[in-house]
């Protein structure tokens, strides 16, 4: 299992380092920390908006999931985002060969 | 004790959009230089260092061979945009640890430079192009300051007048604020003159001991303050988006490795990729108030003042990577030997170069003096 494998297939996981229990970001095979290898799991699915933004009558924004684990730039295609909006993962994969993750707002 | 080090002289090339061999334009500035130092016998550069995004091999080698130089060492340094300030880091360090007494460090980029997207960085999702986190940076810039979006564009203005007294820059023309906010919209928060142009160009010091810039230069510019700091590489992991932590930690370095404070710098070559990183790196080291920024780029364009990016900075000189920390070092050098010209900022003593990479995921502060 690996993060690109994972998210080809429409599943988002992330490495989480047994020892320091932190979830390692961007994905690594070992932990940046102690340098542990990492063990692979499901990812938060939801976040809260750091900071966005728009292009073409589509927002885009940064989005720091599971409580303060890790950030992603993401494309929001349901609701209006603002800083401190709750958003949720509803798509990711790669499209056109970059990494997608489609957010709702839920706010 | 480590040895003072100087630039002894530099070239330049015009920055333009030509496609040319990345040999080509490292050998032109590079020539430049040499040309314009006759005092230096070639047998004497002790190393080449090359500055480039390119992925061209053996550049420095080739470099080398190409203007008659055949150095104890050469290799080619590669931190995106900040790759050129990174290189004159490395050949300050050979100089000042005693392994070489001259080094002739040349940066050169095309047009096409695979440099301009960091491939890497998956939390970047799909928005892996700079101006996606250039629309955050200033998106949070704004809301932070209360400041708009026709506010930023005294910047572009400014630069690009600037950039008018530079004949190596790839600007032409100067633009009005309405200009700015009339060019296209590349996303909500950035229009195309908030940009810097990827281009071709090159630039090239020549740096030396203390005993060899005497024999080389009249008028050496000493490098007195060195600061340097990377916080990651991810753009994900900045603690802020509408301040920079890498240069705060780099210009603090620097300046008081040199002595100085901010209030004593007199000009400064600022890397403005996009208008909103001006008065971001401004307030980070001190050269303008947080928040002030802004206000202090408006004052100086009001008042003819070319204090801050003489050259017209990324935005007017156009940024072609691997060469734009080292064109920013010439610049202030030039300033600082009363040879700008029509840019010349009046009787600067201390100069400041801010060269970042990576949506300030890393930055180079380098303090220069006469």
């Amino acid at each position: 299992m690996t993060f690109e494998s994972d998210l080809k297939e429409g599943n988002f996981t992330v490495p989480r380092c047994p020892g320091c229990r932190v979830i390692v970001w961007p994905p690594s095979d070992f932990c940046s920390r102690c340098l542990q290898g990492t063990v692979w799991e499901k990812a938060p699915s939801e976040g809260v908006v750091l900071e966005y933004s728009g292009q073409g009558g589509q927002h885009f924004c940064m989005a720091e999931m599971g409580g303060g684990s890790f950030r992603i730039v993401c494309r929001v295609v349901s609701g209006t985002p603002g800083v401190g909006k709750r958003v949720r993962v509803e798509k990711c994969g790669i499209r056109g060969g970059l990494h997608f993750f489609d957010v709702r707002v839920l706010d | 004790m480590k040895k003072r080090v100087a630039i002894a002289s530099y070239g330049m090339t015009r920055f333009s959009k030509d496609d040319v061999p990345i040999e080509s334009v490292l050998a032109e500035s590079a020539r430049d230089l040499l040309c314009s130092c006759r005092n230096l016998d070639r047998g004497a550069v002790d190393s080449v260092i090359v500055s480039t995004n390119s992925n061209s091999k053996y550049l420095s080698q080739i470099l080398s061979e190409a203007v008659g130089i055949r150095p104890k060492a050469a290799h080619t340094v590669e931190s995106l945009c900040s790759s050129g300030t990174s290189a004159i880091v490395s050949a300050y360090s050979y100089i000042a640890a005693g392994l070489a007494d001259v080094i002739l460090v040349s940066g050169a980029e095309r047009y096409d430079s695979p440099g301009q997207v960091l491939e890497w960085d998956n939390s970047r999702g799909e928005f892996k192009h700079p101006v996606y986190w250039a629309s955050l940076f200033t998106q949070s810039y704004k809301r932070r300051h209360s400041v708009t979006g026709e506010d930023l564009a005294v910047i572009p203005v400014k630069n690009h007048r600037q950039a008018a007294d530079n004949p190596n820059a790839l600007s032409k023309r100067t633009y009005s604020a309405g200009d700015v906010m009339g060019s296209k919209k590349l996303t909500d928060d950035v229009r195309l003159l908030d940009c810097s142009r990827p281009c071709t160009g090159g630039a090239s010091v020549l740096l030396a001991s203390e005993e060899m810039s005497g024999r080389i230069s009249d008028s050496p510019v000493w490098i007195t303050g060195i600061g340097q700091k990377t916080t990651s590489a991810g753009f994900t992991k900045n603690a802020a988006f509408d301040s920079m932590e890498s240069t705060a930690v780099a210009a603090r370095d620097a300046l008081q490795m040199s002595c100085r404070s901010a209030g004593e710098v007199d000009v400064a070559e600022v890397h403005d990729a996009f208008a909103v990183c001006e008065p971001m790196a401004l307030e980070s080291m001190g050269l303008a108030q947080e928040g002030r920024g802004v206000s202090l780029a408006r004052e100086l364009y009001e008042t003819g003042n070319f204090k801050i990016n003489p050259r017209g900075g990324l935005i007017g000189s156009g940024h072609p990577l691997g060469a734009t920390g080292i064109a920013q070092a010439v610049e202030v050098a030039q300033q600082l030997q009363g040879r700008a010209g029509r840019r010349q900022v009046d009787c600067p003593r201390v100069g400041l170069v801010h060269n970042m990479a990576a949506a300030a995921t890393s930055s180079t502060v380098l303090v220069l003096e006469r």
